[in-house]
């Protein structure tokens, strides 16, 4: 009986870490204005994230203390020009007290990337990782590709012009911060393992940028995303230390239909400085006699020191139903990231989070050490 | 500037907001409070139903919350109790605000009207 309390317990502390911290790598946004002005500057993917480009690897280098060798496993496994691989793997370990105070450690990320040149501009990207199992399925589950895609790009080799995407891959929408438990991402549209089937149309250009996806659920398997829909985001550089954008998101499930509607900010300021900024208006229709509208905002303050080190203060706003007093969440995040090698980042991770500012319901928070090794 | 325009727009929400007259049903709990802060990939969703519970849909809810739901008695009905004991409380990751709590608890104490489940 003791053991299965303990199983249960740990079970439930390795749950809430996942849901706390667990992750999948995105773009660094942080990184843009300053050093590249698209996430394709770095990335291969359109809508940036996973396997770096040959720009991303010298910037990998270039930005941490003890630059590596910054390729796959060092350079030391060759593969053809037409084929690249990598992969993340991330754990973290620290103090949660939500309100319930833990210590906890735990593996949040195990994945591989792919992504094979084919000729007419066409590629082929897989991406293989581990994950929970599903109920009931476990030995079917632990390994799953998260994305697959095919990419058609009208200038193969360069990073801007237009992109057509068909197959698995998160919708684009919003900043598309690194880390999850960010507003914007886990209340905005865009929370971990919301990958669906879609067609994604992208237009790329140092000066605008265009993204509009159609969507579907994974008709396979039951995932987390049960809705279909259609994605907008467009971002216009006013300068090169200023953009503006603005966003849109309509999904349909068989209870809800959310319509989103928001805008997106990036100001570089002097000292290697960069705001960055979301905010999100939803309308939430459940039945005739409920339809929710919130509000979802996020502002972050990145500064890149030395470059090896990057710290962040972030500020986010939650309400679920702006027509009810105390329905709101503040965040309060602070992150301070350490590129060691070309291949390793430590991050440290603070949140501090208040319902109705304190006059809600309890707080709560957190505080991370987190271990990314990129392959 | 469209922070100020989401500023305006807080306030003006602000100026006209009620206590808690949201609809205690069925649909309404699970879509607009239990599935965002339960029911997301590794929790409850019907993915990985942790524990064997998932909140992600009204139909997986209804039936989840069928056993965890005593109508009209929301202190003997464990739902109501993992959202406000001390100790393993859910959410794990960030608790809910007192307010969907209390509408939880309406709910309950209406009878848990679409579980379908009789009064005792």
């Amino acid at each position: 009986m003791k053991t299965t309390f303990t199983l249960v317990l740990l079970g439930a502390v390795a749950a809430a870490a996942l849901t706390l911290a667990g992750g999948t790598a995105h773009a660094y946004p942080q990184f843009q204005m300053s050093r590249d002005q698209t996430c394709t500057g770095c990335h291969y993917s359109p809508a940036g994230g996973g396997l770096l480009n040959e720009n991303g690897l010298a910037t990998a280098e270039g930005i941490s203390q003890f630059g590596t060798a910054p390729e796959f496993f060092y350079g030391k496994i060759p593969t053809p020009s037409s084929l690249v691989l990598g992969g993340d793997l991330r754990g973290a370990s620290g103090y949660v007290a939500t309100p319930e105070k833990l210590l906890a450690t735990f593996p949040m990320q195990v994945e591989t990337y792919g992504r094979a040149a084919l000729p007419a501009g066409f590629s082929v990207y897989v991406n293989l990782g581990l994950r929970s199992p599903e109920f009931g399925k476990e030995g079917k589950t632990y390994v799953w590709s998260r994305e697959h895609y095919v990419t058609w790009q009208q200038n193969p080799g360069e990073n801007s012009g237009l992109y057509v995407r068909a197959g698995r891959f998160m919708p684009v929408f919003g900043l598309r911060f690194v880390e999850h438990p960010d507003y914007t991402r886990k209340w905005g549209g865009t929370p971990l393992y919301a990958d669906t089937y879609g067609l994604a149309v992208e237009y790329i250009q140092p000066k605008f940028e265009g993204h509009i996806t159609g969507f579907v659920k994974d008709p396979t398997w039951d995932t987390p995303e049960h809705s279909n829909g259609v994605a907008a985001i467009g971002e216009y550089r006013v300068t090169e230390k200023f953009s503006v954008g603005a966003e849109s998101m309509y999904t349909q499930s068989v209870n809800d239909k959310k319509i989103r509607v928001g805008a997106v900010s990036k100001l570089a300021l002097p000292f290697d400085t960069l705001l960055q900024f979301e905010g999100q208006f939803m309308n939430q229709l459940v039945d005739p006699r409920g339809a929710p509208k919130q509000i979802i905002a996020y502002l972050m303050a990145s500064k890149s020191l030395d470059p090896a080190f990057l710290i962040d203060l972030g500020l986010g706003y939650f309400n679920e139903n702006v027509a009810i007093k105390q329905l709101d969440r503040e965040a309060f995040d602070l992150n301070f990231h350490w590129f060691a090698t070309s291949h390793i980042e430590l991050l440290f991770t603070g949140r501090f989070e208040t319902l109705a500012f304190g006059s809600g319901g309890p707080n709560a928070g957190y505080a991370l050490t987190q271990l990314h090794y990129r392959l | 500037m469209h922070r100020l325009v989401l500023v305006g727009a807080i306030a003006l929400a602000a100026c006209t907001q009620t206590d808690n007259d949201r609809p205690a049903t069925l649909e309404y709990v699970t879509e607009a409070i239990l599935q965002p802060s339960c029911g997301q990939y590794d929790c409850h969703s019907s993915f990985a139903r942790t524990k064997g519970y998932a909140f992600d849909t009204v139909a997986e809810a209804k039936q989840s919350l069928g056993r965890i739901v005593i109508p009209t008695d929301p202190d003997a009905s464990l739902l109501y109790v993992v959202l406000t004991r001390q100790i393993k409380r859910m959410p794990y990751d960030s608790p809910l605000p007192d307010k969907d709590i209390a509408l939880i608890r309406t709910w309950i104490t209406d009878g848990a009207p679409g579980l379908g489940l009789d009064i005792p």
